[in-house]
């Protein structure tokens, strides 16, 4: 498959240009004069992706349309929903104050990687892109803060009640043929020295039908699409899955490179949300915790930081807030909250007890909690 | 033109798909094209490198902005006038993915209000100085903070020989505090929220409350415990004292280069997860030449071995890491050198163990 010349490899990229140009797309048509941008709040300079972005006045984010959890539209009902959605919503709300100044892309065959270099869309978040060292070696492209963690694991059925490596010693383990899915299965047995016999379907399906017909005991994937899986089923309690993940995947939203602006309203408003759960703040409490403020009454600086505590005074505060640094409102995330909720309150609406999927938090829990989600310093 | 697919470990469906090249569907054609190009690159074996990387190797020298007024265990001149600590090695790493030479770095002393212009005006290619990550500083600095090197946080030391092994153990007894600094506020809250009874002293400046501890007036000493760390080395037993394993704020410190060469900012980000990758794989400067000959694919990879592309995606040695590790070490050991059991410090390694034990330190697969 090696490409032999620059030439054919112009051809092919023209080519591909070309096929991607005639799936319908919401780019914006590159003849049309572009409006002035709005100044930001803060009158800070205003990069070209926030620029671009604000003539539109949404910004469009590519999501998954077929997780449950992660970006799935509801063939029932129309709705697009998930982590991936919510984390766009967001963005938006720090850029324009309303959560509802985002479109959302679905991802179907498309290579996200085009879509952002052509221009289609601002963001890409889906659980398909992970970041590796290859993907940050494409100069065009960045990758962000990690929103979830993810990775490899086993479901076994409750019957076989395999929960530990050892078990695993002679067991029948299910996976798709020639995929990375399996390579990392037999590695890490291998690595681990555990027999096993590998039952090896072509495609994803029929490696669900082989293991409910019980050709296999275990089957391999990632542990929140085995969720999703098993969720699915007839009769879920049977199976189990895994918390225990032997590869490493993240959900990282990814854009183009070289706006650092951009890349740090993206990456701040991740760090905002996790900020603001590790400090308390949600939507349903944000409210009381702002500074008062009435037609003939401010509360005084003091007294509101003597109530509140520096640190959510700084984070919430239009006067002491720090967002125009990024070129926002400074107190870009209430609204963020108010709309949207915190870090925990995203992945309990998708993931958790009265969500669709519910997954425990594991690594996904804060730092305070053992987990891995950890915000930098909002100063 | 992105010139890789990137797709996480589980995409059978899509890797199958790609088998089937004779499918006139057009999306299979799509994938087919981009695969297509993304392999002319995969091997290649040399990237064009950044403006900052470029004049690395033109010089033959990584520049250094370091803590000019040192700081004990993190960056200190020793008298035989090199220098060395955590934040130091983390720029030998660095020179020795680059340049495959850890020594081959000038450290520019750096005192904190010079640290902004330092970055901004190019005078330095990264600084390792014990920095605090916030948004503030991302925004307005031109800089690129890499992955956290050292989650700081505010620490408390008290005597060995008190027996005091965590905050519980301090009830009914004395802290000597700063007066006025967030310091004061996380320990009143961290003593209301644990329901401990103990008396803050506090002091106007942080020289007074380190000799008001020393002195005997308080049972237990809090900053952070970077701070915590330089203390403990100037006293005259530094054995005589302990730090807690416990951190009631974070400080997440690491390195940063300026934002004008994105490539060479990923050479940083990648020499950083590579030394938490070692330490996680187990492969130290001791015994990595064992690992040279792994068969794990994974190794392969990590170590630059054979066919895999690692450093030539960043048009650095393919086998980047090795240097490193020979050179530097791996995380944990660069941490035992300069912090741990073998140091005046004897620092826990807290947050800054690996994610797989119960720390934040994570890295994304090198593939």
């Amino acid at each position: 498959l090696k490409v032999a010349t620059p030439v054919i490899r112009l051809t092919l990229a023209l080519m591909l240009i070309g096929l991607l140009a005639a799936i319908p797309m919401n780019a914006q048509d590159e003849n049309e004069p572009t409006p002035a941008p709005t100044a930001t709040p803060s009158g800070a300079p205003v990069g070209a992706t926030l620029s671009s972005v604000l003539s539109r006045g949404e910004i469009i984010c590519a999501v998954d349309q077929d997780l449950i959890g992660f970006g799935y539209l509801n063939p029932n009902t129309g709705e697009i929903t998930g982590i991936s959605v919510d984390l766009c919503r967001a963005i938006a709300t720090s850029i324009f104050g309303d959560s509802g100044a985002a479109q959302i892309f679905l991802l179907a065959n498309q290579n996200p990687f085009d879509l952002l270099s052509s221009g289609a869309v601002d963001i890409v978040i889906s659980s398909r892109v992970s970041h590796t060292l290859s993907g940050d070696a494409d100069s065009g492209l960045q990758f962000g803060a990690v929103a979830y963690y993810d990775g490899q694991t086993f479901m076994v059925t409750g019957e076989s009640g395999i929960d530990t490596w050892e078990e695993l010693e002679g067991a029948t383990i299910c996976s798709v043929s020639d995929t990375i899915a399996e390579r990392n299965l037999i590695r890490e047995l291998e690595r681990r020295e555990i027999n096993f016999d590998l039952l090896s379907l072509p495609n994803a399906n029929d490696m669900q039908q082989a293991f409910l017909a019980g050709r296999c005991g275990v089957q391999t994937g990632q542990r929140s699409q085995l969720e999703i899986t098993r969720q699915r089923l007839d009769e879920p309690a049977a199976y189990m899955v895994w918390q225990e993940t032997f590869t490493r995947d993240a959900i990282t939203p990814l854009y183009r490179y070289g706006d650092k602006q951009w890349s740090d309203i993206i990456n701040w408003t991740i760090y905002g949300l996790i900020y603001a759960e590790s400090l308390g703040i949600t939507s349903e409490n944000v409210d009381e915790l702002l500074r008062e403020r009435t037609p003939d009454f401010i509360e005084l600086e003091e007294d509101y930081i003597e109530r509140v505590g520096p640190e959510i005074a700084r984070f919430l505060d239009g006067s002491i807030g720090i967002g125009n640094q990024l070129g926002l409102a400074n107190d870009f995330m209430v609204e963020v909250i108010r709309q949207v909720g915190n870090y925990g309150e995203i992945l309990q609406r998708h993931l958790g007890e009265n969500g669709q999927l519910p997954i425990a938090r594991a690594i996904n829990s804060l730092w305070l909690d053992g987990g891995l989600i950890f915000a930098p310093d909002w100063r | 033109m992105s010139d890789h697919v990137h797709y996480a470990a589980i995409t059978g469906e899509k890797e199958t798909m790609l088998k089937r090249s004779l499918v006139l569907m057009p999306f299979v054609l799509i994938v087919a094209v981009v695969v297509t190009l993304g392999f002319t690159s995969a091997g290649a074996q040399d990237a064009e490198v950044g403006p900052i990387t470029q004049r690395i190797i033109d010089r033959g020298e990584l520049i250094c902005g370091a803590n000019g007024a040192g700081l004990a265990g993190f960056a200190v001149v020793n008298d035989a006038g090199e220098w060395e600590g955590f934040d130091v090695d983390i720029c030998r790493a660095v020179a020795a993915a680059v340049l495959g030479d850890a020594n081959a770095v000038d450290f520019r002393p750096l005192n904190a209000d010079q640290r902004q212009a330092a970055i901004q005006t190019g005078e330095i290619d990264i600084m390792s100085r014990n920095t605090t990550w916030t948004v503030s500083r991302d925004a307005t600095w031109g800089a690129t903070f890499a992955p956290t090197t050292f989650y700081d946080g505010q620490g408390i030391m008290v005597k060995a020989d008190s027996g005091v092994t965590d905050l519980a153990g301090l009830e009914g007894g004395s802290i000597c505090v700063q007066s006025g600094t967030t310091t004061e506020l996380n320990i009143t809250d961290a003593l209301n929220q644990g329901g401990v009874d103990a008396e803050l002293q506090t002091f106007a400046d942080a020289t007074a409350t380190w000799e008001g501890y020393l002195s005997g007036r308080c049972d237990g000493f809090t900053t952070d415990i970077s701070g915590l760390v330089a203390y403990q080395a100037t006293a005259e037993d530094p054995g005589a004292h302990v730090i807690l394993d416990l951190t009631l704020s974070k400080e997440p410190l690491g390195p940063l280069s300026p934002q004008s060469d994105p490539q060479f900012a990923d050479i940083v980000r990648w020499t950083v997860y590579g030394l938490f990758q070692a330490e996680e794989y187990g492969i130290t400067s001791e015994n990595i030449d064992e690992f040279l000959a792994s068969e794990d694919p994974g190794i392969q990879r990590f170590l630059g071995q054979g066919e895999n592309a690692a450093g030539s995606y960043f048009g650095i040695s393919n086998d980047f890491m090795v240097n490193v590790i020979r050179q530097v070490g791996n995380y944990g050991e660069i941490f035992d050198r300069n912090l741990g059991p073998n140091t005046p410090f004897k620092l826990e390694r807290g947050l800054n163990a690996l994610w797989t034990d119960g720390g934040l330190l994570y890295s994304p697969p090198f593939r």
